[in-house]
Order: structure tokens, then C-alpha cells, then sequence
């Protein structure tokens, strides 16, 4: 183990440098030498059987204030240690992760790797963080390096010290650099061998029996791994179906959207305890009438609209005859297919501080229609949209669960109060972007909004109502969310797909 | 609003609802506002994060060839209206 140390007194950064046969750390030195502040020290660990021997050992010997462990022969931005002095200021601070980006061989503008911000459910699906964070060391050095975890000892490390109470920050500048052939994907220590994906397995297990409790289904080589949140109790879901009773041509054939949908929900759910309110207008036949109610029994509950069509005040409507502790707001022009969908979109609505939870939606033709909002531009999109069924989209980010800025109305949940804390859907929105302003709302109470692609439905989107967004809608919403409107907090990837 | 009202029942319910209906508007018009007032804060004072991105994006455009590009061909006007301003002030 050897340490070379910085001029000045007292280091700042600490980075310690995993070693391995045949690994050299050429491009990490020089780029240490290069900083501008050269408060650091360098410490190669090697001469350990174990990784986390090996880590532990280097421990002992940090000075430094903030530690950086690597295992690859990175290269850091030329002001990386002033830029984690003026971080690092707030007390409060135990981790700040970076972009970063990748060099490439012959040359050329590097690619450039983008994170969300601080997204602890998402980091229980995979370890989108990667190499690129800088703890406090004394936080690393407080909670030491787990020995019964062999291969997943990194992941580890920042689960815990993320979930410690401290500040954890996301800066964009690109701190590190990676040696040309690395993988474009944060999560390159990905659990390759049966050792280490038993050892992540372990991790998250703890992970989620001290945050709420949880179940790790399956931890993939591909780095994603399958974990679910559990559903506390068994609360009353309202499900509330504004409806016009309108036919439209669904698969080729001309249906009942409304009764499409209320059979799907009774046909695939396993959740137990929901009802079903639906607001229909006085305009629906008599035979849909009929029909919703002999296949909708007890659960179902119609309560008319008589007013012009207004979707939000019908939801409000529906909410205020539900009678349950979560609300499930759903679209008629949509099918259930997965069946887990109320569990999956109730077990992120019970986290605390959630707000709200959506789900993942295909068009007919099974390509993607909603896996989340995005809010670019002064604009208000889908993410993933027009992508086929069962694209991993970027750094996998259509296959976990994840924090999100906000979820359609289409199929939404929240908790009844924080629907009555946000005053509902605005009556000011009336066809269009209700949903943006809700989830916008939510945002601003600091709530949080989950997004799960386990919960999964069909949406023939718009068959039963107009597309056309008017001026006023749009001027409307400028008027109040212009200055959120550009939100790449927790999808940096902007609207196209890498 | 949008309920039967041929019985008592569905005419308390019918109140209530537009009481309901109120406070939601009310809450909503508050966050409306709060809104409004935080938008006008983050044009007064943008956070140090969205000055490091600009700073970011600033020298990334400087570091572009576009740019340097740009500097030459602008380089010769650069220099005449400084001979200009020179001459002006004799």
C-alpha cells in the first residue's frame, strides 16, 4: 500500500484506488497532479485477498475530508477538489455523485454519461450512481465496509451511507472521466458471478427491511434488480372512472370503453379491498348503464354528471364520493394487463412522503405510451413514448422503479390527503394538463411522485375525448409552472432516448 | 352540482359538495399563488446550481470549434472597430 501526499496542510480529498493485476493508474495520477488545488492524497490499495480488506485497511490511513474509492484508472476534472470544497460547505452534505463521461479511443468529443438526481427508490433497482461519488469521509469511516457482502461491497456502501440522514447531491459537471471502452452505464460492477449476485441479494434485503420492508424478486446480471415494495395493511382504494359510456373501436372492434375497462379491473386484479366510482354523464345508454352494473355488483358505484364536460371538476366529483384512503384515478379508454397493478401502484403511494404513483402505459400497437412525465422546454411530454414493449430505455430506466416529476391522470394514485391538500384537479384546466398541474402541485407540498413499470395498462389514448389543447390551457399553465417547466431532475436524458 | 336531487339526501349531498368543491378551489388558488411567488423568486435569484450549469455550458461553447471558428472570422471586424474607436478618440 503506498501513499503519496499532497503540499499544504491537510489533504481534502482522499481517493483510494483499488489495484488489481495489470491495473495502473496513470490517468487518475496525473489528473491528481493536475488539479488546480493539489490538497489531496492517493492511496493504491493492494497486497488484500479480499476487497473489503482492502478498503478497510485504506481507511486507517485517510486524512483526507472527502474519499473517493475507485477501481478503475479514472481521470478527474481539473477543479474537481475546489468544486467539492464549495460542496461540501453545507454541514449537512455525506455524499455528492457526479455525471460523468467516457473517453473515447480515437479522440473526439467524450460521451457523456447523465444521472438523475438523488433517487433512493431507483437506487434500489439498480446502482445508477456508480464509481463517481465523493462521500464525507468520515461518514465511510463511521460506517466502515460490510464483510459478508464480497462483490457488492461498493453498492453497499452507498446504499448505507446515502440512508444515513445526511444530504446526498447530484452535480451535472462530469467530475470523473472513464478510460475509453468502458460501458456507457453508471452500474459497470454489476453482480456477474453466482457470489456477488447472492451478496446484492443480501444488501437489498437489508436495504428494504430497514426502509419500510420489502421483497427482492430477482437480482439480474444486466445490474437491474426486480425489488418490490410491500403494501402496508389492506387500505380502501377508490378507483374513480370519469365516463362519457362512449363506444369507440378497441383491438378492431367496437366496444363499450367504459365496460372494457371495469372488466379488465375486476378480470386481473388481485388487490381485494377497491371500489369503483364511476362519474358518468346522463348521456350514456341505458344498456351501458345496465351492463356496467350487473358486471360491476357491490364494488361499483355510478354517480352522474350533469354539468358541461369538465374532467377535473367529474374527478373531483368522484373523489368526493369515494370512500377510500387512496385514490386511483383511471381513464375508461384504458385495460388492466398486469395484474399486480393496485399493489404496485399502492405500495409507492404508501412510502413516506409520497404523493402520487403512475404507471407504465402501451398504446394498442404495444408500443410505449406514458412511462412518466417530462417536463422540457416549457413543455409537458411523455417519456418513452412510441419505444416498443420492453425497451430498457436509457440506463435502464423503463425497467425500474423510479422517482419521477410527474404521472398522467390516465392511471394515477394518490393519497385522499394529499389530494385535499393540494385543492384536487384545477377547475382552471378543464380538458388538458390537469395532470401537470396536479402532479406540479404535489411537487410544490414536497411530496414525491414514483412511477413503477409494474403496474402496467393499455391506454387508447384520447378515443374519448378531444386532443385539441387550447391557447388558454397553455397560457394558463405558463402562467403558473413556467419556471418548472424544464425539470430534468430525474430524467437528464431529455426527450430522446440514448 | 351533477347530482340527482329528487330526494333530500341528494340535496345535502349536493351542498356538501360545493362546500367540498370550494375549499379545493380555495387550496388550489393558494398554491396557484404560492406558485406565482416562487416563480417570481427563482427569477430573482437563480440557484448556485443552475449557475455552475450555465458556467458549465459556457465553457463547454468556448471549447467548441464552432466557436473558435467563429472567433476567427470575427476577428478581422473585432480589430477594425478597435483601430476605429482609436482613431475616434484622437
Amino acid at each position: 500500500m503506498t501513499a503519496s501526499e499532497s503540499r499544504e496542510a491537510g489533504p481534502l480529498l482522499t481517493v483510494i484506488a483499488l489495484s488489481a493485476p495489470g491495473r495502473r493508474f496513470d490517468e487518475l495520477e496525473h489528473s491528481l497532479l493536475g488539479q488546480s488545488n493539489l490538497r489531496f492524497e492517493l492511496i493504491v490499495a493492494d497486497h488484500e485477498p479480499r476487497l473489503d480488506m482492502m478498503i478497510s485497511k485504506s481507511l486507517q490511513m485517510v486524512r483526507g475530508k472527502f474519499l473517493l474509492i475507485v477501481r478503475r484508472d479514472v481521470a478527474l476534472a481539473s477543479d474537481t477538489i475546489e468544486h467539492l470544497e464549495d460542496a461540501f460547505r453545507a454541514d449537512d452534505l455525506d455524499v455528492l455523485y457526479s455525471d460523468e463521461e467516457i473517453r473515447r479511443k480515437k479522440g473526439g468529443r467524450p460521451y457523456r454519461l447523465l444521472k438523475p438526481d438523488f433517487s433512493p427508490e431507483r437506487l434500489r433497482c439498480e446502482f445508477y450512481i456508480g464509481e463517481a461519488i465523493f462521500y464525507r469521509a468520515r461518514v465511510v469511516k463511521e460506517l466502515g465496509i460490510a464483510s459478508d457482502v464480497p462483490g457488492a461491497e461498493l453498492y453497499d456502501l452507498a446504499l448505507r451511507a446515502t440512508s444515513g440522514g445526511g444530504r446526498v447531491e447530484h452535480t451535472g459537471i462530469a467530475l470523473l472521466s472513464f478510460p475509453p471502452g468502458s460501458e456507457l452505464s453508471a452500474n459497470r460492477d454489476r453482480p456477474s458471478d453466482a457470489v456477488s449476485i447472492a451478496s446484492t441479494r443480501r444488501v437489498l434485503e437489508r436495504r428494504l427491511a430497514e426502509t419500510g420492508g420489502g421483497i427482492v424478486a430477482k437480482v439480474l446480471d444486466d445490474g437491474v434488480f426486480e425489488t418490490h415494495r410491500r403494501v402496508l395493511g389492506s387500505p380502501l382504494v377508490s378507483i374513480i372512472i370519469p365516463s362519457r359510456g362512449s363506444q369507440s373501436g378497441i383491438k378492431d372492434e367496437r366496444k363499450s370503453l367504459l365496460i372494457n375497462a371495469v372488466a379488465s379491473i375486476l378480470e386481473k386484479s388481485t388487490y381485494d379491498r377497491y371500489e369503483i366510482v364511476v362519474v358518468l354523464d346522463d348521456v350514456a345508454s341505458r344498456d351501458v348503464v345496465d351492463r356496467i352494473t350487473s358486471i360491476g355488483g357491490d364494488r361499483l358505484r355510478i354517480v352522474w354528471w350533469r354539468e358541461p364536460f369538465n374532467f377535473s371538476a367529474k374527478v373531483n366529483y368522484g373523489a368526493f364520493c369515494a370512500l377510500g384512503d387512496y385514490y386511483l384515478f383511471l381513464n375508461d379508454d384504458t385495460e388492466v394487463i398486469s395484474s399486480s397493478w393496485i399493489e404496485a401502484l399502492l405500495a409507492l403511494c404508501q412510502l413516506p412522503g409520497a404523493g402520487m404513483s403512475g404507471a407504465m402505459l402501451y398504446f394498442e400497437d404495444d408500443t410505449i405510451q406514458h412511462a412518466g412525465h417530462l417536463y422540457e422546454g416549457k413543455d409537458a411530454g411523455h417519456i418513452g413514448t412510441n419505444e416498443r414493449r420492453g425497451a430498457r430505455g436509457p440506463h435502464d430506466a423503463l425497467r425500474v422503479e423510479r422517482e419521477v416529476s410527474g404521472v398522467t391522470a390516465a392511471c394515477s394514485m394518490m393519497p385522499r390527503e394529499v389530494f385535499d391538500a393540494v385543492g384536487g384537479f384545477s377547475l382552471l384546466f378543464p380538458n388538458n394538463f390537469n395532470d401537470v398541474d396536479l402532479c406540479m402541485k404535489v411537487g410544490q407540498l414536497g411530496h414525491t411522485i414514483y412511477w413503477t413499470p409494474r403496474a402496467e395498462l393499455f391506454h387508447f389514448e384520447s378515443k374519448s375525448r378531444s386532443t385539441r389543447v387550447s391557447r388558454y390551457e397553455v397560457e394558463t399553465l405558463w402562467s403558473r409552472w413556467e419556471w418548472k417547466l424544464n425539470d430534468l431532475r430525474y430524467w437528464p436524458y431529455g426527450a430522446t432516448n440514448i | 352540482m351533477g347530482i340527482e336531487t329528487v330526494t333530500d339526501e341528494h340535496s345535502t349531498d349536493n351542498r356538501e359538495f360545493t362546500d367540498y368543491q370550494r375549499i379545493l378551489s380555495l387550496t388550489d388558488e393558494i398554491l396557484g399563488l404560492r406558485a406565482a411567488l416562487a416563480q417570481e423568486g427563482v427569477r430573482l435569484s437563480p440557484s448556485r446550481q443552475k449557475v455552475d450549469q450555465l458556467e458549465d455550458e459556457i465553457r463547454q461553447l468556448r471549447a467548441s470549434t464552432t466557436w473558435r471558428v467563429g472567433r476567427v472570422i470575427m476577428l478581422p471586424f473585432w480589430l477594425g472597430r478597435k483601430l476605429l474607436m482609436r482613431l475616434d478618440g484622437r
